[in-house]
Parts: structure tokens; C-alpha cells; sequence
């Protein structure tokens, strides 16, 4: 999984959001590190909602202009903490051999 | 006011997007990047342009090899991604047995350029004799390899094979006659674009039939005979037919 989505998936696992909260909840969960930009968020929505992962949640219009909220599906869910274990073993697998003796780097 | 100017170019970007995307999420996008504008901002910055212009082509790109408003198109490139190659093959094959074999390489002007000069002395390499084979068999090799990875449905290979082909071609100055030069290079660019376009040579295999051989062993036929016609009566002085001799 690319990490604009494992951390759009991670966006909404905390509840629904719509397209611009996504952006700001990326760079807040990221450390300020990833900034996604508008077309690549929509492009990753995209192919998000054609993988069953995503889906609408609600629409309302704010000033004008469209809103909508998108939210994790079951397999979303899944698959983001499948993603989430595979990660951290990989990170615990790093820190054991970067430190063998088992302490706190 | 310059909001109102930003908001038309956005949506002259947005335009890049095919109909059905724009038509469902065009509107949710705009306020997205209008929320994302700076204050003063006046117009499009430059790295969302350049966003917004790569993400509308993959979908283009996306919507042509799977939307249901394409799918004529999709399985046509799909089908010729299949069936150019082997008409290629079919071509040469034809060529080899024809009496008269116009399908040889044509040693004459291009022969002895300073760049393959400096690929022979330095490497040593005669392009023309590559393992023990004449350009003409190279040729026909690369040929049959594009279209065999494209039988077994290897999009990326049969794309780098063909990269191959051409640059084996640029290297070695190969000339075949003029009719199948122009034919063969047209016909490896517009398979460079099916295989890349197309939902890809897997599909269009299940939707090729015998029928489809027989017009391609006819065309095949029909064009060595019409380069056999034209290189009777148009080729030009300085130009011989026959296996190329190493330079």
C-alpha cells in the first residue's frame, strides 16, 4: 500500500471526513511530513471507493460548494490494520537488530 | 474578484478530467482547491497544476483502458495489440519465402556513419552479424519475441522488447525497403500505444478469432507484393538488395 493511502485510510479511521479535513488530517498525522495536494487526494479517493475500501458517507453544501464525507468500509478497516501490523512488525524486526540487546533505542 | 478568477481557472483545469469524474466529484475538488488557496492567491500555483495535469491523465488513461464509455476503443487497441506483432511476424515469414526476398536489409547510403563507426571501434561490434546472425534475422528475432511476449499477455516486457527492437535498429542503421520500413516503424509506434492504452494483450486474446488470421495472412501477402511492385519499379540507383556484408 502507497502511503498517501495508508495515511488517507488512517484519516478517516477515526471517523468520517471530507476532502479537505483528509488533507489536514494527513499533514497532522505525518508530522507535517506528507502534504497532499488536491488531485492526488481525489486520484487516491478515487481508486479507494473502486477498491470497496472507501465509501460516501454524506453530503452537504458549506458556502456554496459541495462537501462531501467520506468514511473507512469494513474492508477499509481491515485491510488498514492488516497494513498497520505489517509495519509494525517490520519496524519492531529494525529495532531489535539495530539494538540486540534488547533495550529502548 | 480574484477569487472569482481563481475558481474559472481551476475550472479550466478541471476540464483535463474525463466528463464522468468531473461530473461527480468536479464540484467537491473546486472547493478543495479554493480551500487550499492562499488568501491572495490569484491563479493556480504551479506544483497543483502540475498536480492536477498528471492525475486528470491517468484517469484519461484509466477511464480509455476500462471506462463503459470506451470499451469499443478498449477492445480495439486490445485486439491490435495482439494482432499487429503477429502481422509483423507473418510479414517477414513471407518475406523469407518469397521468390524474389525484397525483405532484406538494403545496404546503401546510411552504411559507415561516424556513430556506428565509433560503436565498432570502440566495442568492436559488427551490429549486422550480432551473435552470429544477419540484421535481417535480428530483425525478425525481435519480431517474433514482441510477439510472443504479447501472446503470453507480458504488456512490459513486449513494451521493453519493442524499446529493444528500436534501438537495435537506430544502431545498427538497419534499412529494409521503404514500404516496410514505414510500415514496420508505424506499426511498433502504434503498438507502443495500444499496449500502453489498452486494458492489454491478456483481453484482446480472448477476443481474437481464426477469422482474424486469415485477413492478417492476407494482408501480410498483400503488402510483400505491393513492396515487391514498388521496389521494382521505384527504388533508386545506389541502393542493392541482398544480405548486408559486414562493413
Amino acid at each position: 500500500m502507497q502511503e498517501a493511502a495508508f495515511l488517507i485510510l488512517t484519516a478517516l479511521a477515526a471517523g468520517s471526513q471530507h476532502g479537505y479535513g483528509i488533507i489536514t488530517d494527513v499533514k497532522e498525522i505525518s508530522g507535517d511530513r506528507v502534504r497532499l495536494r488536491a488531485a492526488t487526494l481525489y486520484t487516491a479517493l478515487d481508486r479507494l471507493r473502486a477498491d470497496g475500501l472507501i465509501t460516501v458517507d454524506r453530503e452537504e453544501v458549506v458556502d456554496n460548494r459541495l462537501r462531501r464525507y467520506y468514511r473507512l468500509t469494513p474492508n477499509g478497516s481491515g485491510l488498514l490494520a492488516a497494513e498497520a501490523a505489517r509495519l509494525r512488525a517490520n519496524a519492531d524486526a529494525a529495532l531489535r537488530r539495530l539494538n540486540p540487546a534488547g533495550g529502548v533505542i | 474578484m480574484s477569487e472569482a478568477s481563481l475558481e474559472r481557472s481551476y475550472r479550466r483545469l478541471l476540464a483535463c478530467y474525463p466528463p464522468h469524474f468531473r461530473a461527480g466529484q468536479g464540484d467537491e475538488m473546486l472547493g478543495v482547491l479554493m480551500a487550499s488557496a492562499g488568501q491572495d492567491q490569484r491563479r493556480p500555483g504551479l506544483l497543483d497544476t502540475l498536480d492536477v495535469l498528471r492525475s486528470a491523465a491517468g484517469m484519461r488513461l484509466r477511464s480509455l483502458r476500462s471506462g463503459p464509455e470506451n470499451r469499443g476503443w478498449a477492445d480495439g487497441l486490445a485486439m491490435f495489440s495482439v494482432l499487429a506483432p503477429l502481422f509483423l511476424v507473418l510479414s517477414s515469414l513471407l518475406g523469407l519465402v518469397w521468390p524474389l526476398r525484397v525483405a532484406h536489409i538494403v545496404v546503401g547510403r546510411h552504411a559507415g556513419t561516424p556513430a556506428r563507426l565509433v560503436v565498432e571501434q570502440r566495442f568492436g561490434w559488427n551490429w549486422h552479424q550480432l551473435l552470429g546472425m544477419s540484421g535481417f534475422r535480428i530483425a525478425l528475432t525481435g519480431q517474433v519475441v514482441v510477439a510472443a511476449l504479447v501472446l503470453l499477455g507480458l504488456r512490459r516486457l513486449a513494451l521493453l522488447a519493442i524499446a529493444g527492437s528500436v534501438v537495435y535498429w537506430l544502431a545498427a542503421r538497419y534499412w529494409i525497403p521503404y514500404p516496410l520500413q514505414l510500415l514496420t516503424t508505424s506499426i511498433y509506434l502504434l503498438e507502443a500505444a495500444a499496449l500502453t492504452v489498452s486494458p492489454g494483450p491478456r483481453h484482446g486474446r480472448h477476443l481474437v478469432n481464426w477469422g482474424h488470421g486469415v485477413v492478417l495472412l492476407l494482408a501480410a501477402g498483400a503488402v510483400q507484393a505491393s513492396t515487391l511492385w514498388i521496389h521494382r519499379h521505384w527504388s533508386g540507383a545506389g541502393q542493392q538488395v541482398g544480405e548486408a556484408k559486414p562493413a
